[in-house]
């Protein structure tokens, strides 16, 4: 495992940095519209972070899960919710990046470089349960027609190129689930409801209508029923980079209250000289360490073709949960300024909750560390 | 919580909830949260049936009970919907100084009105939210003897752009604690505009300047000497009546949480019949429990004016706002994904449980003065 970052990850640490400030200037609009924020986009397509795990010889930064979750991390910090639309992002690739053959890798890889992707599983009745999915596929010459609806799809609704989950055939349960690369232009996609949402409001969940949906059989992923096998293996690697985004989140938090202490006072000090808050400072400093340790635990496996569910679900639940106590302690900290919109933090804490239930809820997470240790 | 009560108390707490379903809209309560705006229609209805106001003597248009029906009232009105509830509960922020200190003349002039819903109050405190002292309180710059002039300003004064008057704790010369009434149409009043906060939004926080107020002797409430004392009675009403709305809003939640729990079906059954859930409801309805026996604990010490009133009135405020919180996260959580949503009023229970915990005295506050009480 990497205890010392390279020189090539601090100076890409570094110049993140200095997006992840730039951009976070937005934050408050962003928050306020949920409008998705095109120019951040612009800004990530253009200093090649959008593209960063991409193989280099589709023009990409090759980046291991490693570098990419110092990247979400970095970003987080200043502003989680850009940092979710990389991830969001990173998510509807990664099922792509593990499964697709030559033709597929040819025709999508380049352009993930500059449109986003989106990973799109959840539906009404399928959440925690992935058995529940209902939409189905039925092939028909060239094409298999979808029909269904999904929901909860983060930024469904401005990815160019989504990985949907149906079923192919629905008698055989998980073994009949297959994935689809769906565009946004294919006939019979449209976009439903766009979510208002509690955190992350730049990057809104949508809900997606699939309606006679016209997908070429060579849009098909894998071959018919390996649905789950490519759901599973997809969120083992992803759920890591949620856990960085919560390390960010809780590192940014911690970083804005010292710097906030110092000014404001309590009991008439300092706050930072109150021991009382120094203790919830060093929880949080403890914790933050803990749970970094953990993801690059996590990430280090995956980069090491040793992935392990347990660790990744060890990583998104610990680092989840910590950054939504961090969250909530800051605020206590700060009082009245902490609820005030003038600061982030409270944003911040809006943010976290929402990681602690996407990509499988913190319960799952629990279940999968448990099944390990059990089997 | 239900067996201690007398009948009365049932009755009021049964006209309380069945006042609360009736008339809290919730999809106007989410509108008024997005726009700011205070429920003014169901707030003079609730007058107008003797819910606000309720502890204070029939000759002031009162029901002559006690906090601790107002607790009960509180609590039903909170449980239904965070907003409405916290908002109504907040209108008459200023009764309680002027029952107890006030002269016959304001108590006709400035405590009726409000009880009869023609008028909202507010207070502008020091924001001890953290005991800074370093943030500013008005003070006194020229005295007459019969007119004091009024400089400064406030942040964080609920009801600020509401309010027909402002109870104003302000330094004399002399560098004491007086409190003043204010009427908000006068000359040298002005709201320097809506605060923004996580939530508590329907009581326009704002900020509020007081440039060269005139304050005619009939508005000084009680002595020179007094405010002090004026100021540690509010904090202590204050602390049992934040306690009933954290308590209530927390019932909201948990209440939502469980239905939810016994409609959503994963894996083929009831979410309520996995052991995770079941212990994670167990464990919230516990906390409320507790935090109910204090929260009535507390307004009975205040009814009866007992010796440790003060000390239990923040041992509630402490332990109902922490684990309301706590309750509303993971009510959330229970939830998953549609908790997440603003439609679902749940959200906004985080967001107005973490404001009121944190507006005034934070629990850092709370903590210091419990310590020296008990040492």
């Amino acid at each position: 495992m990497l205890m010392n970052l390279s020189e090539y990850h601090r100076s890409l640490i570094k110049k993140v940095k200095d997006i992840a400030e730039r951009i976070s200037i937005r934050n408050r609009d962003v928050d306020e519209t949920s409008e998705f924020p095109w120019d951040i986009f612009q800004i990530f397509t253009e200093n090649h972070i959008l593209d960063l795990p991409i193989p280099r010889e589709f023009g990409g930064g090759d980046a291991d899960s490693f570098t990419c979750c110092l990247i979400l991390e970095e970003i987080a910090r200043f502003s989680p919710s850009s940092a979710h639309m990389i991830g969001g992002h990173w998510l509807g690739f990664t099922p792509l990046k593990l499964f697709c053959n030559k033709s597929q890798k040819e025709k999508y890889f380049p352009r993930l470089r500059s449109s986003l992707s989106a990973f799109s599983l959840t539906e009404p009745s399928a959440g925690s349960d992935v058995g529940g999915i209902i939409t189905n596929a039925v092939r028909k010459g060239i094409n298999y027609i979808l029909n269904g609806t999904k929901i909860y799809c983060t930024q469904g609704h401005v990815a160019n190129v989504i990985t949907v989950f149906a079923k192919t055939n629905p008698e055989m349960g998980m073994k009949g689930l297959s994935t689809f690369i769906i565009e946004n232009g294919f006939p019979g996609f449209s976009v439903g409801k766009i979510e208002d949402q509690m955190g992350m409001r730049g990057t809104p969940a949508a809900e997606l209508i699939l309606q006679d949906c016209l997908v070429p059989v060579e849009n098909l992923l894998g071959k018919e029923g390996d649905g789950f096998n490519i759901a599973m293996q997809t969120l083992d690697r992803t759920r890591p980079k949620d856990a960085a985004i919560s390390v960010g989140i809780a590192q940014g938090t911690l970083d804005y209250v010292l710097n906030y202490g110092k000014e404001e006072l309590f009991m008439a000090e300092p706050i930072i000289k109150s021991q009382a808050v120094q203790f919830l400072l060093a929880d949080m400093a403890m914790s933050i360490e803990a749970a970094r340790l953990l993801v690059h635990k996590a990430a280090f496996l995956i980069d090491e073709e040793r992935v392990s569910s347990k660790h990744s679900a060890m990583a998104k639940c610990f680092a989840t949960d910590m950054a939504m106590r961090a969250t909530d302690h800051a605020i206590d900290i700060m009082g009245a300024a902490g609820v005030s919109r003038e600061h982030p933090i409270e944003m911040f804490m809006r943010d976290a909750k929402l990681l602690q239930i996407l990509e499988g809820t913190n319960q799952i997470q629990r279940l999968v560390i448990s099944r390990s240790l059990l089997s | 919580m239900q067996s201690e009560l007398t009948n009365t108390q049932r009755d009021i707490q049964k006209a309380a909830r069945e006042f609360a379903e009736k008339e809290f809209d919730l999809d106007l309560a989410l509108e008024l949260d997005k726009e700011a705006r205070f429920p003014v229609s169901i707030f003079e209805k609730a007058c107008r049936l003797g819910f606000v106001g309720i502890e204070y003597p029939e000759e002031y248009g009162g029901q002559s009970f006690g906090l601790f029906e107002n607790v009960l009232v509180t609590q039903e009105f909170c449980k239904r919907d965070s907003g409405i509830g916290i908002s109504i509960s907040l209108a008459d922020i200023a009764s309680g100084i002027l029952f107890r200190h006030g002269d016959e003349n304001q108590k006709k002039n400035f405590l009726t009105p409000v009880i009869q819903g023609k008028a909202i109050s507010t207070v502008a405190t020091i924001n001890s939210s953290n005991g800074s002292e370093k943030s500013t309180i008005p003070s006194i710059v020229e005295e007459y003897p019969d007119e004091l002039v009024l400089n400064g300003e406030t942040p964080f004064v609920i009801n600020g752009s509401i309010a027909s008057y402002i109870v104003v704790f302000c330094k004399s010369k002399n560098n004491k604690l007086i409190s003043l009434i204010v009427e908000r149409n006068q000359e040298g009043v002005e709201n320097l505009g809506l605060q923004r906060m996580m939530g508590l939004r329907m009581s326009s926080i704002s900020k509020i300047r007081f440039d060269h107020v005139r304050i005619r002797k009939d508005h000084w409430i009680g002595e020179e000497s007094e405010g002090t004392e004026h100021l540690r009675c509010y904090l202590i009403e204050r602390r049992i009546k934040t306690s009933s709305q954290a308590l209530g809003i927390a019932q909201g939640a948990f209440d939502l949480a469980l239905k939810h729990s016994k409609q959503r079906e994963q894996f083929g059954k009831k979410i309520c019949q996995f052991q995770g859930v079941q212990f994670m409801l167990a464990e919230l309805y516990t906390l409320i429990e507790a935090a109910g026996a204090l929260v009535y604990q507390a307004a009975r010490s205040y009814d009866s004016q007992s010796s440790d009133m003060e000390k239990i009135s923040s041992v509630a405020k402490l332990f109902t706002t922490d684990v309301a919180v706590k309750i509303i996260i993971d009510s959330i959580q229970i939830h998953g994904g549609v908790g997440l949503m603003r439609e679902y009023s749940i959200e906004r229970m985080l967001r107005d449980t973490k404001t009121i915990k944190n507006l005034e005295e934070t629990i850092l506050i709370q903590k210091a003065l419990i310590a020296g009480e008990i040492l």
